[in-house]
């Protein structure tokens, strides 16, 4: 008998009891800086490649001009209003009109025990579409297999009750060939009775006869 | 077809079976009060109910959230407006010690209280909530906001929010952080300073500015130097011309879209410096303040200088004010918008629990009747099987 995970509960255990150790936070986050003069605001930033190994780096995107930016002091990048800008496989999107010299920072975000984008992000999960080539949810999931085996389980109920009938009448048709009925039994005993009684009688009548017939010619 | 004995008994014990099967089931339904024993009983329904008791559990902790919620955000609103009530309080002061009525002496005492009023707001800033995190750290709550150093102050938290899901695609921030409502704040009148010069030698006053045409306006620092008590020009950045006019107390200086009011007399060479508004937190102007309450007066240009710099820090003062109404209006709303989302939710919940009854809870009426229609039925068949079981011919031998 295979019996996958039976000892699997008594192996759970705990390995962290803080929960500040519970990755709820995002890897990075994204500052305007005190200085700024314009009035550009800069969006929470969120991690498109995980990979990245200059993920948990710092960058710091300079407005060399109200339309173009630099990216740690190097490079020429045009602004657009709401576009997103993905710098170390992380993504921001700045909107608003920035002044000269405006300056923004993306960097790891240590600390920030207060953060719970990633939980949000857990959170998701609940509802997306994981199973099935990314269709449908895990509620969905489970709630189609409960109602697929309640379905099959209905049918085989069914057909049980369908082949009890069967069972049943062939077992009458059988019984009703071959097995006794007392009160037949009971009659035919009463009869055979009779019968011997009157088969009896018939020996005795003869003894009768013989009798007579011996005592007629007897001297 | 005959009856044999033993297919006589068969038939009578498969009948009770039966009925005493049914009578389980219905006996298990009503003990247990629902309509749905086993998926198969009804396996759209089993499905459906599963869908229903996953809505309702997320709307249960929706509302849960929605009350924490309420609590940070209450809390944040009562920060607020004790924040609100310091910054009146500071402004009263700042217009007292404007007073030319003003001794140096009251002047001190003034000041006293101002400096006062800023350890408050400081401490206020740094204020925890029930669970130790600091409410206007934004998402560094372990780490203490404002850090000061005698007229220097720091923010050491970051600017991130965070997001409580309160519904279906509904979030809902819980607090602001530090660098919205205490550090950037837009000083002079939010497009532009214009701040007297320390060295000036005139008594020329700045009033409250405007932007007047903001496609004319063209971010730089200006100066307005005067040449003479008379007549002035207006320098930008690189030093080039902008414009040159002649003075009279009560004029309005105006170039490129931006104008403001000066009154008194500048001594030849005085300077006013028109630049950008850059992000000033609240704690370093009402320092300011402070400072230039404390500052002597003994003849009429030092009282220039104290009202220029009292009349700047005022200006600073509102947009703080404004700043500070403007997030509270933002709370406001937040609190509104939660307790509607909470009405919704308890309405939505009702249904989809109506509904959820409605599908899996037992029909006890229905049920009970059954009960007892599918016991009588047994009774009979029980009594009758002792009665036709006794008949036999071997009863009369």
């Amino acid at each position: 008998m295979i019996r996958t995970g039976h000892n699997a509960a008594g192996t759970i255990q705990s390995l962290i009891d803080d929960p500040r150790a519970i990755a709820l936070a995002a890897p990075t986050r994204a500052q305007s800086s005190l200085a700024n003069i314009g009035d550009a605001t800069v969006s929470a930033a969120t991690v498109v490649d995980s990979s990245d190994p200059a993920l948990l780096t710092t960058a710091v995107i300079e407005f060399t001009s109200p339309t173009t930016y630099s990216i740690n002091g190097a490079g020429s990048f045009t602004y657009t209003d709401g576009d997103p800008i993905i710098v170390n496989g992380s993504s921001t999107t700045i909107s608003g009109t920035p002044a000269v010299g405006d300056q923004f920072t993306i960097e790891a975000n240590y600390g920030a025990s207060g953060d719970n984008s990633n939980a949000l992000l857990l959170n998701d999960v609940q509802s997306n579409g994981v199973l099935d080539g990314g269709a449908i949810s895990i509620g969905e999931s489970y709630g189609q297999l409960v109602a697929s085996v309640g379905g099959t389980a209905y049918q085989i109920q069914t057909g049980l009750e369908a082949q009890n009938v069967v069972y049943n009448n062939a077992e009458d048709a059988v019984l009703s060939k071959s097995a006794v009925n007392l009160d037949e039994e009971a009659a035919n005993l009463i009869r055979y009775q009779q019968a011997y009684q009157a088969a009896a009688q018939v020996v005795s009548v003869t003894k009768i006869l013989f009798d007579s017939l011996i005592n007629a010619t007897s001297r | 077809m005959r009856i044999s004995t033993r297919g006589a008994f068969l038939n009578g014990l498969q009948a009770m079976q039966r009925l005493q099967t049914a009578l389980d089931y219905t006996q298990r339904q009503i003990s247990s009060g629902r309509r749905i024993l086993n998926p198969s009983d009804d396996p759209i329904g089993s499905a459906r109910s599963i869908e229903l008791r996953e809505a309702i559990s997320r709307l249960q902790q929706f509302d849960r959230n929605a009350g924490i919620v309420s609590n940070r955000l209450s809390q944040e609103e009562t920060a607020l407006s004790s924040v609100n009530n310091i910054l009146q309080r500071v402004r009263e002061l700042a217009l007292q010690a404007n007073n030319a009525t003003q001794s140096n002496e009251s002047r001190g005492l003034i000041a006293i209280e101002v400096r006062e009023q800023l350890s408050n707001l400081v401490q206020l800033a740094n204020q925890q909530d029930g669970n130790g995190s600091y409410l206007f750290a934004g998402n560094l709550e372990g780490t203490q906001p404002v850090s000061r150093m005698g007229s220097s102050f720091t923010y050491n938290g970051d600017q991130g929010q965070r997001f409580i899901q309160i519904g279906e695609g509904r979030d809902v921030a819980d607090s602001d952080p530090g660098s919205r409502v205490f550090f950037q704040i837009r000083n002079g009148n939010g497009t532009f300073t214009a701040l007297a010069d320390p060295g000036n030698a005139g008594t020329g006053i700045v009033g409250a500015g405007s932007l007047v045409d903001p496609t004319a306006y063209d971010q730089d620092q200006y100066t307005v130097r005067f040449i003479d008590a008379a007549n002035y020009e207006v320098l930008d950045s690189l030093g080039a011309t902008v414009v040159t006019a002649a003075y009279q107390s009560g004029d309005t200086i105006a170039f490129r879209g931006i104008e403001f009011s000066l009154t008194g007399s500048p001594a030849a060479g005085d300077q006013f410096i028109v630049a950008p508004s850059r992000y000033q937190d609240i704690f370093s102007t009402i320092d300011s303040l402070a400072a230039a309450i404390e500052r002597p007066v003994s003849d009429d240009i030092s009282r220039a200088e104290s009202n220029n710099a009292i009349n700047a820090s005022l200006l600073d003062l509102d947009q703080a004010l404004g700043n500070i109404l403007d997030v509270r209006t933002q709370v406001g709303a937040r609190l509104a918008a939660v307790e509607n989302q909470v009405d919704s939710n308890g309405a939505f919940e009702l249904t989809l629990q109506t509904t959820l009854a409605g599908i899996q809870d037992l029909d006890y009426a229905e049920a009970i009747s059954r009960l007892s229609a599918e016991s009588t039925t047994l009774e009979a068949a029980q009594q009758s099987f002792i009665r036709t079981s006794q008949l036999s011919l071997f009863n009369y031998f």
